[in-house]
Parts: C-alpha cells; sequence; structure tokens
C-alpha cells in the first residue's frame, strides 16, 4: 500500500510538471525585457486602461526604453497575498486613493520615493504611500430625457429631499462619499465634515432609504438613469460624462461633487521598484495628465496640468475655478483608518 | 399537459436570449428592448478591440482542455467512491467537493499561494488546472448519480462470458452512464467559461479570457458589445452542437 | 428501494462473489482512480487551504474564538447568513420543482428528437456568459421592461410593478442561471434507470401513477440529490446576481468575505468561509444519514 501511494504520487506530480513544462515552453515566447529593464503596470482594464496606455505608457516607453507590461483588473486581494507570499510580480498599481493609504499603513506598500518623483500635485492626494493618478468625482445626475437643471436636484440637500424631488435614486452602495453626502444634505459645512459625524450620516440616510436602489458597479448607473430605472443617481462623473458623450440621456452638476482619486501605488518588494517611481513621476507629470483627460473625461491631480486645458474641458471635468469651490477631496486617511469599521456598520444599517 | 408545461418553461428559459441577442444591433449604448434603430457599431467595436476576439479564442481553449481533464478527475473519484471499499468515505467526498464550496475569492487566494511560487501564475498551464479543479466537484457529483444507476448485474454477466473487470467497465458501465458523461462535460466546460474570480488570481498579462474582458468593463463601461460576444458564444457552441449531431447520424 | 428493484430484473450474481472483491483482483493498480483526483485537489486547493482556515483562529493575540464569536453574534452576519441560506433553499427548490417534470419527459419520449428538442432548448441559455445573462434578466424585469409592457397590454396591471432590485429578481435569475445543472443531473440519471422496470410494473398491473411513485421516483433519488447539491451549493456561493438583480436586503455570505479580504480582514473572511464549508457538510452528513449511502450500488 505504502509502495503503491509512493509511486503514485510521484506519477501525478511527473504528469503535472510534464504537462506545465509542456505548456509552458508552449506559449512561452517571453518578450525580453528593454535595454533598461521592465515594469508591470497593473491598471482597472476597460476605457480607462486604453487611454492609459495611448496617454503614457507607450510615452513613457518610449522616452526611457523601459519595456511595460500592462496587467488587468487591479485585484486587491490579489495584492495582498502576492506581498504575503512574497512572490511580489507587480511593480506599479493603479488603486483608490484611500485604500492605498489604508494598504500602506497596513504595510503592504513601499513608500513613495519623493527624490525621484518631484512633480509636486494637489496636498491632499501627495502622500506616503500614494501618489494621486486621477479623480473621479461623486456626483449629482439625472435623466436628462425627464428632467433638466430646473427640475433636477442640484445640491444633496435637494437630492435627500423625496417631496420637492420625489423618485428612485440610484446610490452607491458603500460608504464612501455616501455619508459624506449625507452629512452635506444635512447642512454640515463642507471645511467641518471630517471626522465624519456617522449616527448624524446615518439618521439623514434613514430619510430616503425606502427611495433608494442601490449600485455596485461604477458602470450601473447610467444604464438605470436611462432606462428610467431611477431618476437621479449619486454616481461618478467620469462615467457619467462618458455615457452622455455617446449619446445617453443623462446629466450632472459637479455641485457638492465629492473628489475620489485613483492613485499610484507600488507593493511591497516590487521587482523594478526604481523604474516604478520614475513611472509614477511620468505619470504625474501635466502634460501626461493632460493628455490623458483629453481622451477620458476624469479630472486632473497636477494643477498645471488642469492649467493647460481649455475652459470647456475644465467644466466637462469640474475642474474650474467657481466649480472647485463646491467641491470637496475625499479625506483619503480618515478612510484608511475607519473603512473597515464604517463599511461593517454601513452593511449593518443597509440589512437592518 | 407535460408538453405545454415542458413548451413554456423552455421558452422562459430562451427568454433572456431572445431579448440580449438583438441588442448587439442597436444604436444605443445601453439595454432597452425591443430595439427601434439598428446599427452595427458594437460589431465593429467588438472586431476593433483585439482583447475580445483573443479572449474569446483563449477562454474556448482553456474550456475544452479543462473540460476534459476535469471529466475525466472527477469520474475516477465517482468510481472510487462506487467501488472502491475504503474508510472514511465521507471526508473524501468533501474533498472532492471542496473546490466548489469554498467561496471563490478563498479558492483564488488559496491557488494563487500554491501556484505563485512554481511559477504557475500567468500562464496557461496554471489557468487550466485551475479551471480544472473548479470542474472536479460538478463531474463527481454527476458521475455518482450516473453510477449510482449502474445495473451491477449486467457488469457481472459480462465477466462472466470473459470480459476482464476493465473490459466490463468500458462496454457496459461507460454507455450506460453516457449522458452523465455528457452532462459533466458540459458542466466543466461552462464552469470554466464563466470563472473570473479565481482567473483573476491565477492569470496575467497573457492569459486574459474573454469573461474577464467583459468583467473589467464593469467598472467603466458597460455597452451592447456584451450581447455581441454573447451572439458569438452562442453560434459557436451551437455550431459545435450540431457537428457533434451531424456526425453522430452518420455513424449510425 | 433501490435494491428491491434490482432483484425484479433476477440476480445473475450467481457465484456470490461481491464485485468489490472480483475488480480488487485484477491489481492494486486500481488505487490510482482514488488517489490521483484526491492528489490533485490536495495539492493545488487543500493544503494552502489549512493555512487560510488557520488564520480564522489567530488573531493578533494568539489563538481566539473572537472571529467566530462574532459571526455567530453579531445581527449583521446572522442576517446575512440567513439571507444566503434562504435563498440558496428557495433557488434550490424552484429549479428541482421545473426541471423534474422536463427532464422527466425528455427521457420518457418515445422519439429521439422530442428529447433532444427539450434538451436544446434547455440548455441554449447556459451557453450565454452568467453576466449577460443577468443584463438580459434587468432588460426583462426593469420598470419599462418586457414583463411590465406584457402585463399592462394585457391590462393586468394599471402601472408598472417594481420587479427589478428585489428578492423576487434574485431567485428568478439565479433560477434560471442553474436550472441546468438541475436538469441535467436529473436526466442522465433518469437515463440510467431501467425504463423496463417501470414496463413490468405496468404489465405486472400498476396504475402509471403508481408505477412512477413507488419506482421511477424512488429510483431518481440520487439524480435529485447531486442536482440539488450542486445547485444549493452553487447559489451559497452567488454575489454578483444578488448585488445586480437585488436590493441592499440581498447581500450574501460571499459579498461579506470579498469585502473583509480587501479590508485586510482576512481572519474574519476565513471564518465566514469554513463557516460556509461546516455548513453544506453538515447538510451532506445529514443527507447520507437519511437518505443511505445513496451512491454506493447495493450489492
Amino acid at each position: 500500500m505504502k509502495y503503491n501511494h509512493k509511486k503514485v504520487s510521484a506519477f501525478s506530480l511527473a504528469v503535472i510538471m510534464t504537462v506545465s513544462a509542456a505548456t509552458l515552453s508552449g506559449c512561452g515566447k517571453e518578450e525580453s525585457g528593454g535595454e533598461n529593464g521592465e515594469l508591470v503596470f497593473v491598471d482597472w482594464g476597460g476605457t480607462n486602461t486604453d487611454a492609459r496606455i495611448e496617454a503614457i505608457v507607450e510615452p513613457f516607453e518610449e522616452e526611457t526604453g523601459i519595456k511595460v507590461t500592462v496587467v488587468t483588473p487591479s485585484d486587491y486581494a490579489k495584492l495582498i497575498s502576492m506581498v504575503e507570499n512574497d512572490t511580489t510580480e507587480w511593480d506599479v498599481m493603479n488603486c483608490d486613493a484611500y485604500w492605498g493609504v489604508y494598504a500602506g499603513n497596513e504595510g503592504y506598500l513601499e513608500p513613495m520615493d519623493y527624490d525621484v518623483i518631484t512633480t509636486k500635485i494637489d496636498e491632499e492626494v501627495q502622500l506616503e504611500y500614494v501618489m494621486g493618478a486621477e479623480i473621479y468625482t461623486s456626483v449629482i445626475s439625472w435623466n436628462s430625457s425627464k428632467y433638466d437643471e430646473s427640475s433636477a436636484p442640484q445640491t444633496w440637500a435637494d437630492f435627500f429631499d423625496t417631496e420637492k424631488y420625489p423618485g428612485k435614486r440610484a446610490v452607491w452602495q458603500y460608504p464612501v462619499t455616501v455619508l459624506e453626502a449625507a452629512l452635506l444634505a444635512d447642512g454640515v459645512p463642507m471645511e467641518e465634515l471630517y471626522p465624519l459625524d456617522l449616527d448624524r450620516a446615518f439618521k439623514k440616510l434613514d430619510t430616503i432609504k425606502d427611495d433608494i436602489v442601490w449600485w455596485t458597479k461604477g458602470a450601473e448607473p447610467s444604464q438605470m438613469l436611462s432606462t428610467g430605472e431611477a431618476d437621479y443617481a449619486l454616481a461618478w462623473s467620469g462615467r457619467i460624462a462618458t455615457a452622455e458623450q455617446e449619446g445617453s440621456p443623462v446629466d450632472m452638476t459637479y455641485n457638492g461633487g465629492i473628489m475620489i482619486s485613483a492613485g499610484w501605488v507600488v507593493p511591497k518588494n516590487a521587482p523594478n521598484r526604481e523604474n516604478a517611481m520614475k513611472f509614477i513621476e511620468y505619470a504625474s507629470e501635466a502634460n501626461q495628465q493632460f493628455e490623458f483627460s483629453k481622451k477620458i473625461p476624469y479630472g486632473s491631480t497636477n494643477p498645471d496640468a488642469v492649467a493647460l486645458m481649455d475652459d470647456q474641458l475644465k467644466k466637462d471635468l469640474g475642474q474650474s475655478d467657481e466649480q472647485l469651490a463646491n467641491e470637496i477631496y475625499l479625506d483619503n486617511n480618515y478612510w484608511a483608518e475607519n473603512l473597515s469599521a464604517v463599511e461593517e456598520r454601513f452593511n449593518s444599517w443597509l440589512v437592518e | 399537459m407535460l408538453y405545454l408545461y415542458t413548451i413554456l418553461l423552455i421558452f422562459i428559459m430562451i427568454l433572456p436570449a431572445l431579448v440580449i441577442i438583438p441588442q448587439a444591433f442597436t444604436e444605443l449604448n445601453y439595454f432597452k428592448f425591443p430595439v427601434e434603430e439598428t446599427s452595427m457599431k458594437w460589431f465593429e467595436k467588438f472586431f476593433g478591440n483585439e482583447e475580445w476576439i483573443v479572449g474569446l479564442e483563449r477562454s474556448l481553449v482553456i474550456a475544452v482542455i479543462s473540460a476534459v481533464v476535469a471529466t475525466a478527475l472527477g469520474t475516477m473519484a465517482a468510481l472510487a467512491m462506487n467501488k472502491l471499499e475504503f474508510k472514511g468515505k465521507s471526508v473524501f467526498m468533501s474533498a472532492m467537493l471542496a473546490p466548489m464550496v469554498v467561496p471563490v475569492v478563498v479558492v483564488g487566494v488559496a491557488l494563487y499561494s500554491t501556484f505563485a511560487p512554481i511559477g504557475l501564475t500567468n500562464n496557461f498551464a496554471g489557468l487550466v488546472f485551475a479551471h480544472t479543479l473548479l470542474g472536479i466537484p460538478m463531474v463527481f457529483t454527476t458521475m455518482l448519480s450516473g453510477f449510482a444507476n449502474v445495473n451491477e448485474n449486467l457488469e457481472l454477466a459480462a465477466m462472466s462470458m470473459g470480459s476482464t473487470p476493465i473490459g466490463a467497465f468500458f462496454k457496459v458501465t461507460l454507455p450506460t452512464v453516457k449522458s452523465s458523461l455528457v452532462a459533466s462535460v458540459l458542466f466543466a466546460f461552462v464552469t470554466s467559461l464563466d470563472e473570473v474570480v479565481v482567473t483573476t488570481f491565477v492569470s496575467g498579462a497573457n492569459t486574459k479570457t474573454l469573461t474577464m474582458v467583459m468583467w473589467e468593463n464593469m467598472r467603466t463601461n458597460i455597452d451592447p458589445t456584451l450581447a455581441v460576444a454573447a451572439l458569438f458564444m452562442i453560434i459557436l457552441t451551437l455550431s459545435m452542437y450540431i457537428i457533434k449531431e451531424i456526425v453522430e447520424a452518420r455513424s449510425k | 428501494m433501490p435494491e428491491k428493484n434490482r432483484a425484479v430484473v433476477g440476480d445473475i450474481n450467481a457465484n456470490g462473489v461481491p464485485l468489490a472483491h472480483k475488480v480488487a483482483r485484477v491489481s492494486k493498480l486500481k488505487w490510482i482512480i482514488l488517489l490521483v483526483p484526491l492528489l490533485f485537489v490536495l495539492l493545488t486547493l487543500i493544503i494552502s487551504m489549512l493555512g487560510i482556515i488557520k488564520k480564522s483562529f489567530i488573531g493578533a493575540d494568539g489563538f481566539t474564538f473572537e472571529y467566530y464569536k462574532k459571526i455567530f453574534t453579531e445581527p449583521l452576519y446572522i442576517k446575512v447568513l440567513f439571507n444566503t441560506l434562504k435563498t440558496g433553499v428557495i433557488v434550490t427548490l424552484s429549479c428541482l420543482l421545473l426541471a423534474y417534470p422536463a427532464a422527466y419527459l425528455s427521457v420518457r419520449a418515445k422519439k429521439p428528437i422530442v428529447r433532444r428538442l427539450i434538451t436544446g432548448g434547455i440548455l441554449i441559455p447556459y451557453w450565454i456568459s452568467m453576466l449577460v445573462r443577468i443584463f438580459a434578466w434587468q432588460v426583462i424585469l426593469q420598470t419599462n421592461g418586457v414583463v411590465n409592457q406584457l402585463l399592462m397590454h394585457f391590462h393586468i396591471i394599471k402601472e408598472p410593478i417594481q420587479l427589478l432590485y428585489t428578492t423576487t429578481a434574485v431567485c428568478i435569475s439565479m433560477t434560471h442561471i442553474l436550472l441546468p445543472y438541475m436538469f441535467l443531473s436529473l436526466q442522465s440519471n433518469m437515463e440510467g434507470i431501467d425504463a423496463n422496470l417501470s414496463t413490468a410494473a405496468a404489465v405486472m398491473g400498476a396504475r402509471p401513477a403508481r408505477s412512477f411513485v413507488n419506482i421511477f421516483l424512488p429510483l431518481s433519488v440520487p439524480g435529485i440529490f447531486s442536482g440539488s447539491l450542486m445547485v444549493f451549493v452553487l447559489a451559497l456561493g452567488f454575489y454578483i446576481a444578488p448585488a445586480l438583480l437585488g436590493g441592499a436586503d440581498n447581500m450574501m455570505v460571499s459579498n461579506l468575505i470579498e469585502q473583509n479580504m480587501n479590508n485586510f480582514n482576512a481572519n474574519l473572511a476565513a471564518a465566514m468561509s469554513l463557516e460556509l464549508l461546516v455548513i453544506v457538510f453538515i447538510i451532506i452528513g445529514l443527507a447520507f444519514k437519511f437518505v443511505g449511502n445513496i451512491f454506493v450500488t447495493k450489492k
């Protein structure tokens, strides 16, 4: 029995090895690294990544001679596994900035090397472990075939006013920016938002709980608005703008917008850490950010990039001076410290 | 009565296909039924992006290989449950079902920590192993119930007429469980096609499947290209089915 | 009871040697069929799973039950678990009730073409990506969707009713997605039931309904069991369809597991995973106890 056992396990291992070896050599046309090394860059995929490759990755390869491999999608649990198994294969990843701060605090990231990264961006998103990339804003949006600016909610207070604005509201099934919106609606001034008054926020959310349809994926709200499943939505600006360009009956206002920054992070023990820092520096420079924002309607974290935009583009991205006066950056440090507890409380509130 | 009921059930089953296929030809960039104005722009988008086509091809190859391997392994396991006498059958059964019961994101983490140190991530073999693993429980459960109805007396009769047990297995047992085998292959195939969470953990730049391409768009952009992909899946699989039927009819 | 029915056909096992013993004489190589799949699952999944499960007992200060205490005492975790199980049961029962008659008809139909049409019809949607099917249900169930348009056209309702983002929508779509598993399990099992058995019963004077209840139904139990097991277990793991088609109260355990993995709470996620595993294995154990080990051919 024992003899057999050994033989069989050796056999099956051999089979596994042979098969993998054969398959590996079959598709093993490994591309050789560039003259100045390599970089594995991880992004969410879809149209964002397409735009990023044109605006940032390709010119970066040309200028530096570093060969970039683009991997999609960004995955938080996978990054955690990589670091825990000490098999990090990613060099730079695009993630939500608040999650980046969280991961950095937990010890999963390399700190930003500000000797290499010399570009200055908005101070709210230039952080120890994270460098802000593009901005997407939680905004008020509506079905433009049913409403216009005079009949749709224009402030968070309106959004929470079900008498004046009856109808279904599509809201992100996630506490980030939703609690902020509730507090702004309840009259908390922007500069006093953090730390969030959770009791007050949930009390305010209670008032519209029955009028909410929840969305979980960023592409959902524009669909919900277009098909009439929702009248108004708390949605991400970039997606609403794209849908509008493609002809969907949706519109939005940046008034009261809560800006979420995506950010660059470098996983712990990244194989090409130095190239990663060079890449982040390159991606943060005004010209590249400007090129990216021209291709896809996401705001820029670099004020010099905003300065390059014409007035129309600024307005489309919510980055004109008047608009910015009524918008606020998400407090990434607050969310990094409290995400876990607040998300649990949010879930408890949802299933109440 | 029974016929009427079955026709109704089939209608409901294919209703989503009837609703979604026309969306491939819509002029709008969201899903609305019925489709009023038509255009081919989503086909152009599908063919304009290499990711979709490469992903489709890759998905099919991986699904075919892992379905075959999973069917072999799962059938062996079911046969062991059925024919062998050993202690700890319930433990064995639990182990065979584990890949289906463990939440996918945990399977992803577990497989990653097995595969990453030996270089099985971001390659074809790793994906095939992962999808095979996920297919095994489906095959195992299906084949268990298939073997449960095999008439042992026929196997014994074959053996008493001079067949070896292995010969009896291939001559008598396998033909009896043929439809279970076909069902097993289907389950494993579709499991592989639809899988996205574990795939994300195991795959990398060179192994993106069609389903991953679809899911990535979820964060930013859902549009009728999805319907085009669905249309091609149906055409491909239906033609496979028809070819199988023709081959079978010819061989008779 | 299966063994009784076998006796109808007649016991050819004349010399009384149990088959397993006869097979055993072939060679010790037969253990390959046990070991190869077992090793594959052990090497790829189970060994690294053990490390993850360990995490559910190890907190910042060593061994702890705090994660289990949390998931068994806090209302959020209890409610979500309850909802997950409830959804699983509803979907399993609907799949079984809907698929059984169709599967029965398909194996009993005299013409092979009928069988092919039924099988083909039920399997067509199976080829469409799950994601696409979820969107299809959105189109069907939405306020201006197919169902509401039909109901209004026939003046059954005056105002569109809310179907989307409800538990009903979740159960409909999950039943639709999982029904092929049930159908094929039942059908492949029923194929194996010797059609002669019922004929024999009919000849001996049993009425069709009685021969169905007394003979066919008991023999189809393995198919019911394997189909239900697959559907139930797969349903427990669903979370995309509930998230896209359901409301806030359709949260599933897998949602919480994923969120906790992203939030660096692997311990809690591991505890919830083990909880699901244990529940499924208890159910399998109970089924074995009540139905007997139905998968092992009776001697």
